[in-house]
């Protein structure tokens, strides 16, 4: 829990406007709440001591880009997060009756674990040579990261217990092979993801994709970023579709909302209506 | 009833538990009346990966809807809103409710220091913080943010409390301004509705 002083609008404002400025990247309509939390944690790790400091430090040239937008993106990841939610999209899946070629867009590569999952799940179902895989995210320097394929081998025993529950077939160390105090995942399923930078905030992407699969990226966005960005996802996405988001996230309230059907009430899927 | 300001037009109530609190807010939603006008914000500590049956399970017992609220759900009146499994729950200038995946806060997320810092911010003085039986310190510095920004705060009758860390860690960093056995919280909710329905 942050004891720092409560940061004041007017310096967010400024520093927002600083990372505009340098950086190219618009956090002005993220959630208020976390971004906040973000950046006081960052002043905190770099002993910055004040919102003013960071400023200076990121006009200087001494912060930065990567390392900034590294911190104050949220990394907390695991292997089949939610294990239930993996179950039920395997069921989804084979219900689908895939005879094309698909294409899967992540959104969000963060360290690689959601990717990873669903490789795993690909190559469960058979479906790894139909399927091209798309992971992006906002953040080069993460994105080298998820790239190296690296999982740290002190999250294997909770990543492990998930893979279980989601009743797969094989083992997880049947994909990962131990690597020094690291895992990587096998070099045939790597190199079928393809990673690419891209900013949600400001970039649109070129679609007809099958799926997406962006489980809580939207939690850090308002209302008006929200609705903007799940406009493109809709454009993205060709017709009869399926956007995919985290448990707690929502099309409601959204210009989309209507284009949109609810799979079911277990999990967030929407399938992309027909016009 | 001890005597408590009831003059002021209250915005919101968050309250916040751990062991042995889920009895106590099921007795507190069981007399809650009806029309009870306030949005009520829940964090209480619960297990990660178990998604589904507290809020079933006390929305049993509330007389009104028990709602895990979506991200940037508005928030309206007289609904209550509990923190879903392994999200913190945030409450935003503008009327709505945003969700986290950020780190854990006192090994919890939900985080109930989260929620009362972002209540407090909000809804300033018109707050009214309530902390019950906990084993461990999660809260005390949200309460102590819920006085700073001119709240109300009210905790648990540490004697009548399972476990008294928590409401007992918030007494030790900010100025409690009740102390209430539980009955004496539904009467105090039930008083607080007549006035601000006024």
């Amino acid at each position: 829990m942050q004891t720092a002083p409560e940061i004041g609008i007017n310096e967010l404002r400024k520093l927002i406007q600083t990372i505009i400025e340098r950086f190219d990247y618009d956090f002005s309509n993220y959630s208020a709440a976390s971004f906040k939390r973000r950046i006081q944690r960052f002043i905190e790790i770099k002993r910055l001591g004040s919102v003013e400091n960071l400023v200076n430090k990121i006009i200087s040239g001494e912060i930065k880009k990567n390392e900034l937008l590294t911190e104050i993106s949220v990394n907390v990841t695991e292997l089949f997060r939610d294990p239930s939610f993996w179950k039920h999209l395997r069921k989804v899946l084979l219900e689908q009756n895939l005879s094309q070629n698909i294409k899967i867009w992540q959104v969000g590569s963060s360290s690689g674990e959601e990717v990873f999952s669903l490789m795993i799940l690909l190559n469960d179902l058979n479906l790894l040579n139909k399927a091209e895989v798309i992971s992006t995210d906002f953040n080069v320097g993460i994105i080298e990261k998820a790239q190296s394929g690296l999982i740290p081998g002190k999250s294997m025993e909770l990543n492990t217990s998930n893979f279980v529950k989601t009743g797969y077939k094989g083992e997880l160390t049947n994909y990962f092979k131990a690597e020094g105090e690291n895992y990587s995942l096998t070099k045939d399923l790597l190199s079928k993801i393809k990673f690419k930078e891209i900013n949600l905030v400001k970039d649109s992407f070129n679609g007809n994709v099958d799926i997406i699969l962006c489980r809580n990226i939207l939690i850090y966005h308002n209302p008006q970023l929200q609705n903007d960005i799940l406009k493109k996802l809709h454009q993205s996405l060709n017709m009869s579709g399926l956007l995919i988001l985290g448990s707690r996230e929502t099309i409601e309230w959204s210009e989309v909302a209507p284009k949109f059907t609810m799979l079911g009430p277990e999990e967030r899927i929407f399938r992309k209506n027909k016009v | 009833m001890k005597e408590v300001d009831l003059n002021r037009k209250y915005k919101a109530i968050v309250i916040g538990g751990s062991a042995g609190s889920f009895q106590v807010l099921c007795k507190i939603l069981n007399k809650l009346p009806e029309d009870f006008s306030l949005p009520i914000f829940i964090c209480c500590h619960r297990l990660k990966h178990i998604r589904n049956g507290l809020i079933e399970a006390l929305s049993l017992k509330s007389i009104k809807e028990v709602k895990e609220p979506d991200h940037n759900e508005p928030i309206k009146r007289g609904k209550i809103y509990l923190a879903p499994a392994n999200y913190h729950m945030n409450i935003e200038l503008g009327n709505y409710i945003s969700l986290s995946t950020e780190e854990m806060v006192n090994n919890s997320r939900p985080a109930i220091d989260i929620t009362f810092e972002t209540c407090a911010y909000v809804y300033k003085e018109k707050l009214i913080g309530i902390l019950l039986t906990g084993a461990n310190k999660d809260g005390a510095l949200g309460m102590k943010k819920v006085k700073d920004y001119g709240g109300m705060t009210i905790i648990q009758d540490p004697e009548e409390s399972v476990i008294d860390t928590m409401p007992k860690a918030a007494m030790s960093v900010t100025k409690i301004d009740h102390v209430m056995k539980v009955e004496e919280i539904i009467k105090f909710l039930i008083e607080l509705n007549k006035v601000t329905q006024l």
